[in-house]
């Protein structure tokens, strides 16, 4: 679209003619004291809670302790120029970013300022950060699932459109992979869901990776990162996942579905923390404000699945928390686990132990997302469930005797090719149907009688042999519609037992 | 208007009852601004940040009250204010006592910034044009400045509200939006 000189000028025109402020009234207050990201302002009787202030210089606050005579506020940016004395002007709007398709692909600071040197972001909207989340009657059931691309997520923890499930392990165990994986998974499908990228007192190298990473993997277009990284100060810590959030819901409103990561929520809730304690709210558990939960209760909230009428839209969370030495019992990571709808573990014994991506399954649950799952899905993932269980029960014991039993020995080698097959590597997201014909192949017993080193390179081919081969067997999968809860529908079980065996006689050679 | 302390507004909201019960407003302001003046000087303070104070203090009113004829009421609240420790609060309780004594009596302090200064005639206009319907222009009390800066129009402020209809705010807010 060419813009022509006439337009600017007849707009400039329009906007001098209309101008017909002939006075600003604001309400004053002055800076009493500064530090550490907070101002507190004498005057401002008429500032409103989480009212934009202006501090001059370009430097903006947000007030959120109205007290009788004092204002306690946030300052977003650079408080080097504020110091006692400065005039304060309240400016009648509530803080705001930008929404939209402009920020898609952009680095964006909490306050929509762009950090990617990519030039100004171009917006047609903005959205308020705080706002409360949709009601009961504007929400339908999470029904449509989210494809993370990560077989032990898809198959026994599924995330649907709509759901909070939270992430949740010690550092180093691969929760940021997850992230990066379902936000590519989400390019390479073509699936249409928006990511939006939240860091919140993360190594700003390590955004930087993963914003290359996205690049790389031709993710970064469909996605938008907040970054308020760990030299951030608190507030812009604190504002982040809310900014995060609105650009989200610009999306689920208009009947669009997105998909947000608040990497990490633990982060958050330090940010929060020093930002209260500095306007001297009062401590409570840890030190953390009396609202700590509900700060991220009303957060969450505001991810869902809206209902027919208004649109139809959705807003997926994964909140991040990081533990530590595994302890999932403390203030934090408890608190958010009753929030959302299910929580990805991730343990480090089993990262170490090179099981990748380290999902404890026995300790991740998904509680809204199995209605969700396509059809074929959840007739393989029930056994495989099922499988798993009885394997982990049964390692347990089998580390000490060495005499078992038939039964118990194949059960372990069923356990065992299940675990290889789990295994993925990082940024290989798997569609669908891929992931259904790899874990039917296994809970069929068809790997049994595979070496375990041999079970990726039997996946990799089947897979490969599947695509060129029956092409038509890959939509099937896709496609299933038979309304058989737990089971996989008979025929389309044939015919996948008859593509495997001509695999097998076919292209299969087996090394040993 | 810096930071004054809520426990002065406490004392001052204590004294204006009493004051408009009693309508004795121009009395309690001219002891405590005569106090709270004598209380600046820099001797005074230092007997006030000594930790024993209230011996002091007693000493220092009794002579002081005698000298300067301090209504009975004045003195009474003096020595609440020592036995509590907060005399120190004292000029901050003045300056709230004048606020609420300027909201009892319906007086409005605003303070005006023009870009040349303004004539009598001009002045008597802003008091008119302030002055709430119906209002007595008279009450409308004008500290009156000059800021070649704002180019032209006027800047009102009461309290902690400012109207501003200065030419530089007007195109202030014509780059933010055209911007």
């Amino acid at each position: 679209m060419a813009i022509r000189s006439e337009d600017i000028v007849r707009s400039l025109v329009d906007q001098i003619e209309g101008f017909d402020q002939r006075e600003r009234t604001s309400n004053v207050g002055s800076v009493v004291e500064v530090g550490d990201g907070i101002a507190r302002i004498y005057g401002l009787s008429q500032a409103m809670s989480g009212e934009l202030l202006d501090f001059g210089h370009g430097t903006m606050g947000m007030a959120l302790n109205l007290e009788e005579d004092t204002v306690g506020a946030i300052i977003l940016g650079d408080y080097q120029e504020i110091g006692e004395g400065t005039e304060v002007r309240t400016t009648g709007r509530i803080v705001q970013v930008p929404v939209g398709d402009g920020l898609l692909g952009r680095v964006v600071s909490p306050i929509g300022e762009p950090l990617d040197g990519k030039g100004p972001i171009i917006a047609t909207e903005y959205r308020p950060v705080e706002v409360v989340a949709p009601g009961v009657i504007m929400r339908q059931e999470v029904r449509t699932p989210l494809q993370t691309g990560v077989k032990s997520i898809d198959t026994m923890i599924p995330i649907g459109r709509g759901q909070r499930e939270l992430i949740i392990g010690d550092r180093a165990t691969g929760k940021t992979a997850i992230i990066a994986d379902t936000i590519i998974n989400q390019a390479r499908q073509k699936t249409g869901v928006v990511c939006i990228y939240v860091a919140i007192g993360q190594k700003e190298a390590k955004v930087s990776q993963l914003v290359r990473t996205l690049e790389e993997n031709g993710a970064l277009s469909n996605t938008i990162i907040v970054v308020a990284g760990a030299s951030a100060s608190a507030s812009l810590q604190y504002l982040a996942p809310y900014a995060g959030c609105a650009m989200g819901e610009f999306y689920r409103d208009k009947g669009g579905d997105a998909f947000i990561a608040y990497d990490d929520l633990t982060k958050h809730a330090w940010a929060y923390r020093q930002v209260s304690l500095l306007l001297r709210r009062p401590p409570g558990r840890e030190a953390y404000p009396g609202d700590v939960f509900y700060c991220h209760s009303r957060l969450l909230e505001r991810a869902a699945r809206l209902s027919e009428e208004y649109g139809g839209g959705s807003l997926t969370a994964f909140p991040v928390i990081e533990t530590q030495l595994g302890d999932l019992s403390t203030y934090i990571p408890t608190n958010v686990i009753s929030i959302t709808d299910g929580q990805i573990f991730l343990q480090g014994d089993l990262f170490n132990a090179g099981i990748r991506p380290a999902v404890n399954v026995g300790l991740s649950v998904s509680r809204v997302g199995g209605a969700a799952q396509t059809r074929a899905m959840r007739g393989v993932a029930g056994r495989l469930r099922l499988d798993m269980a009885r394997f982990r029960e049964l390692a347990a014991f089998a580390q000490f005797g060495s005499d078992l039993d038939r039964a118990t020995q194949a059960q372990l080698t069923r356990g065992q090719r299940l675990q290889e097959l789990l295994k993925q590597p990082q940024y290989g997201p798997m569609p669908v149907e891929d992931q259904v014909m790899s874990i039917y192949a296994g809970v069929s017993g068809r790997l049994d009688k595979v070496d375990i080193a041999d079970v990726g390179r039997y996946e990799r081919e089947v897979l490969q042999f599947m695509r060129s081969s029956h092409p038509e067997l890959c939509d099937r999968v896709l496609n299933e519609r038979q309304d058989s809860t737990s089971r996989l529908n008979a025929g389309l079980a044939q015919a996948l037992d008859q593509a495997f065996d001509e695999f097998e006689a076919r292209a299969w050679r087996a090394s040993s | 208007m810096a930071g004054r302390s809520p426990a002065a507004k406490r004392y001052a909201e204590a004294v204006a009852s009493i004051a408009s019960q009693a309508g004795t407003w121009d009395a309690w302001l001219r002891d405590l601004t005569q106090v709270a003046d004598a209380l600046a000087e820099p001797v005074i303070r230092a007997i006030l940040a000594n930790p024993n104070q209230t011996v002091n203090i007693s000493h220092f009113l009794d002579s002081r009250s005698m000298r300067d004829g301090l209504r009975p009421e004045t003195i009474r609240l003096l020595r609440v204010m020592a036995s509590k420790r907060t005399l120190g609060l004292l000029p901050d309780a003045v300056e709230w006592l004048h606020e609420l004594a300027d909201r009892a009596r319906g007086v409005r302090r605003v303070e005006v910034t023009s870009a040349v200064p303004l004539d009598a005639s001009q002045q008597r206009q802003v008091q008119m044009h302030l002055a709430d319907v119906g209002g007595d222009p008279a009450n409308v009390a004008l500290t009156l400045q000059v800021d070649p800066g704002i180019i032209g129009g006027l800047v009102i402020r009461e309290g902690d509200h400012i109207k501003d209809r200065s030419v530089r705010a007007r195109l202030e807010t014509l780059r933010e939006r055209m911007a």
